[in-house]
């Protein structure tokens, strides 16, 4: 777990570098003794674990939490027991006191290891799709599909290494529960992961080793998609 | 007076105590020897800060100074300082006047040099 120490006070610094390190599941990253110098690490998503101090010069750590958009796990810590409230407004992980003793600092760590975990898992179950098939329901990873072909009353849904699920949909039906996820219709009969297109030649779409037609009405909106997805 | 330390380096007339830092974070002198410089680093910073706050009577600067360094000085178990800088948040609270403020400030400051001189004995004897 990547992890930074945005704190002013040198000494609680220093006393939380010698904690990480015994820890070796954790990765010290950066220490910072501002808030504003840590907001180019932060704004780079690359951290997962932020050892907040509350009060500092400029930015406190509570207007650093309003401030980022997405934050990651925050572990506060501070002299000041009252901003633990504050604190938990923002859904921290938890609230250590200064002087930091090993055994609290052990329990906020293996919180934010728990919490990384129900997150993972969480995930995993936001990113999958129940479809019917003639025996019942079953679970799609999203992150699996590569294409779904529409055959009228059913579509085959071709999975990554030569899988293939034939499902009681519609194209249009799948289209619509596919719709919070990056998938772009892009034939009366086809609909694309737009994670999995490698390239789009022409009037054509390659998905590893698929070939799939693309019809003028979805060509523009989909030379778009493509493009402003090989950007994130 | 502190309490007997002579187990973790110290003895029976030091005023810091290594027992937290030896209990939280072991006892390689390595370690002991690198947070002891780094506490020498932050009350030369704390003595600086003070002193200018005190010559800017800004008791709100004085004041984050305080709160800034309490938990080092509970770390090293300093109660004597710990109590001098409590009497001195107090006097702040109850915006007392500058002159009780400068008398508290100037008790403070008194005894850094002492605790540093401390520290730097620690650091010889674990150095050597």
């Amino acid at each position: 777990m990547k992890c930074i120490i945005i704190d002013d006070d040198k000494l609680s610094r220093k006393t939380l570098e010698k904690h990480i390190q015994n820890r070796p599941e954790l990765n010290l990253i950066g220490q910072f003794e501002d808030a504003i110098s840590a907001l180019p690490i932060l704004k780079k998503k690359e951290v997962d674990l932020v050892f907040l101090d509350v009060v500092m010069p400029n930015m406190s750590g509570i207007d650093l939490m309003k401030f980022l958009e997405d934050l990651p796990q925050i572990i506060i810590i501070s002299e000041h027991k009252e901003y633990a409230v504050e604190g938990f407004n923002f859904n921290v992980t938890d609230y250590l006191t200064k002087p930091i003793t090993k055994e609290r600092f052990s329990s906020a760590i293996d919180k934010a290891f728990e919490r990384r975990i129900f997150e993972q898992v969480k995930e995993d179950h936001y990113q999958s799709i129940s479809v019917k098939q003639r025996s019942g329901y079953i679970n799609i990873a999203t992150d699996d599909i590569l294409y779904i072909e529409g055959f009228g009353d059913y579509v085959n849904v071709i999975l990554s290494e030569g899988k293939k699920v034939t499902v009681l949909s519609t194209i249009k039906g799948m289209e619509e529960q596919l719709a919070e996820y990056n998938f772009k219709r892009i034939h009366r009969s086809y609909i694309v992961n737009l994670k999995k297109v490698d390239k789009v030649v022409e009037n054509d779409v390659y998905v590893g080793d698929h070939v799939i037609p693309v019809s003028r009405t979805y060509r523009t909106s989909l030379i778009k998609l493509f493009k402003e997805n090989a950007t994130r | 007076m502190q309490q007997d330390n002579r187990d973790n380096g110290s003895n029976r007339d030091s005023m810091i105590s290594l027992s937290f830092i030896i209990r939280e974070l072991g006892d390689d002198p390595n370690v002991i020897q690198e947070m002891l410089i780094t506490f020498r680093e932050v009350l030369i910073e704390f003595d600086l800060t003070i002193s200018k706050g005190n010559e800017q009577t800004d008791s709100h600067y004085l004041k984050t100074a305080l709160h800034k360094i309490k938990p080092s000085v509970r770390m090293f178990n300093l109660s004597e300082l710990l109590k001098k800088i409590d009497d001195l948040d107090e006097k702040l609270k109850n915006e007392a006047e500058p002159i009780y403020i400068q008398s508290k400030v100037s008790d403070i400051r008194r005894m850094i040099p002492l605790i540093i001189t401390e520290i730097d004995h620690y650091v010889l004897k674990l150095r050597q």
